[in-house]
């Protein structure tokens, strides 16, 4: 199975917040879910705040990928 | 001479005036011409068009100029649909234009407006409306690589979702071989395939600048893409041929940015966190509402006080208990009375009575039977007298009375017969009055009987 995105994380984490806030989970499960749910936003948030600034690329007629750089193009 | 009757000059100009405005071929005319005296005004526009030979006013009302896609400029070759009217202030005719465009791109119009009714027809600006990722990693940009476009995205794109990888597909954006290089970094978008979105745009420019994004084989490249197409070409009033078959159309390089960053970096954070303090609060409730449960639980009167389980039992025991000995209570008063009354007939005075009583009846029944026992004597004596009277007759002695005895032997035995007899043996014989005693000479037996 591949690798969740980070949209299925999210998702994932929404219906845990939906779930818990319905209260209609068993308490066990719930605090199972919680305990997902708490992993999977640190996770996110992880991700998120961890993502250094992407530097736009070029790919040039040859095939190479370069940094773009503006000042030359 | 004959009278003539003289208009005025309003009323002239109102004539001419209407001869104009009824006119079926004045009220749309197609006229080609060269501007002139054009000076661009706030409001409406008054100009003039021309060729060679001749001269007409025009006018253009701010309306219809708005709508142009051009700047005019003196000396430009223009096409124009309008219609002529007079007016009448100035004694002029003038030709009232509602649209304008440059001649020499009439063929590119008619171009664009048979590949556009084309495509639509065939459903191809409502093929493509995919979402764009909420959280895209990867986005491609068709652009020139030199102009605004890129740098306005590159811009956007950092302020609002860093963590986006952009990647510059450089394109040539006009000119000749333009379409086909579009084309090109279409396919290489494609073939690479990862992207999440690809945009493709170029900034402003006239119709000629633009034409590449109206070409048929770039709309079709756009129509073949895996991933959507974000298209901003030109200003917010172009609208090119890739504008209709891209999934989004951004009005401008920067709302193409946003578009493929729906999630602000700073909304996405912000929006987990809140999740995560939603589901804390969450359980937090939940926890709260089930720890007081327990602690109602755990107050009630039940488990705090049981005795107050069996203290309603405890106090029925006692009201029966209560209730069996006042019952007991009476019963043995009741009995007690009966006894006290069954004492009182027993008391010694009237057991005296009814001894007296008896005795009474037994003195009564014994003189009964001392009574009937006398008289029953008195029946069996005389019974027994006439008895004994009887006997008397059969006596023994009574007969020896009349000459008869009966011998015995020595030992009182009544000798009957003459065997009973021994000769010599003495024998008794048994008189009326005594005995006499004889001795046995003979025994002399009746031959009667042997």
């Amino acid at each position: 199975m591949a690798e969740p995105t980070f949209e299925d994380n999210l998702a994932q984490l929404e219906k845990i917040v939906a779930q818990l806030e319905q209260g209609d989970v068993p308490l066990e499960q719930a605090l199972a879910q919680f305990k997902t749910g708490v992993q999977l936003s640190q996770k996110l948030e992880t991700t998120l705040k961890d993502a250094e600034q992407a530097v736009t690329k070029e790919v040039t007629d040859d095939g190479s990928v370069k940094a773009f750089d503006p000042d030359h193009a | 001479m004959p009278t003539h009757e003289y208009l005025s000059v309003t009323t002239l100009s109102a004539y001419l005036q209407r001869k104009f405005d009824q006119d079926p071929y004045l009220n749309r005319v197609y006229l080609t011409g060269e501007l002139s005296n054009f000076r661009l005004r706030p409001g409406h526009q008054y100009f003039s068009l021309k060729d060679d030979h001749a001269k007409i006013s025009a006018v253009m009302f701010k309306s219809a100029f708005n709508k142009l896609k051009f700047t005019p400029e003196s000396g430009m070759k223009v096409l124009v649909v309008g219609r002529v009217t007079m007016y009448a202030a100035s004694g002029q005719y003038q030709i009232v234009i509602e649209h304008m465009e440059p001649d020499g791109v009439g063929a590119f119009y008619q171009a664009y407006e048979q590949l556009k009714a084309k495509l639509e027809k065939a459903g191809a600006f409502a093929q493509n409306q995919r979402p764009l990722r909420q959280f895209p990693t990867q986005v491609a940009v068709i652009t020139s690589p030199s102009g605004a476009v890129i740098q306005d995205i590159r811009t956007t794109v950092a302020r609002r979702y860093p963590g986006l990888q952009l990647t510059l597909y450089p394109a040539v954006v006009q000119g000749d071989g333009s379409a086909k290089d579009l084309v090109r970094q279409l396919h290489r978008v494609a073939e690479h395939g990862d992207y999440d979105a690809v945009i493709i745009g170029r900034g402003g420019g006239s119709i000629e600048d633009l034409w590449p994004f109206n070409d048929e084989t770039v709309a079709q490249a756009v129509l073949a893409m895996p991933m959507p197409v974000v298209s901003s070409v030109g200003h917010e009033t172009d609208t090119t041929i890739v504008d209709f078959v891209a999934d989004h159309r951004a009005a401008t390089p920067t709302a193409a940015a946003e578009l493929v960053t729906p999630v602000t970096l700073v909304d996405a954070i912000n929006g987990i966190a809140q999740y995560r303090s939603r589901i804390t609060a969450a359980m937090q409730n939940r926890l709260t509402a089930l720890q007081e449960r327990l602690a109602r639980s755990q107050k009630s009167v039940v488990l705090t006080q049981p005795n107050r389980l069996y203290d309603q039992y405890v106090q029925q025991v006692d009201q029966l208990t209560t209730r069996l000995q006042q019952v007991m209570q009476s019963q043995l008063e009741a009995l007690g009375h009966r006894v006290s009354l069954c004492r009182a007939a027993l008391a010694p005075r009237n057991l005296q009575l009814r001894l007296n009583a008896q005795t009474q009846v037994v003195q009564q029944l014994r003189q009964r039977l001392t009574h009937a026992t006398a008289v029953e004597l008195v029946n069996k004596r005389q019974a027994m007298q006439s008895a004994v009277a009887g006997l008397d007759h059969l006596s023994p002695l009574k007969i020896l009375g009349r000459g008869y005895t009966y011998v015995t032997d020595d030992n009182g035995k009544m000798l009957k017969t003459t065997s009973d007899y021994q000769v010599d043996a003495t024998v008794t014989i048994h008189t009326q009055d005594g005995e006499v005693a004889a001795q046995v000479q003979q025994l002399k037996e009746n031959n009667a009987n042997g």
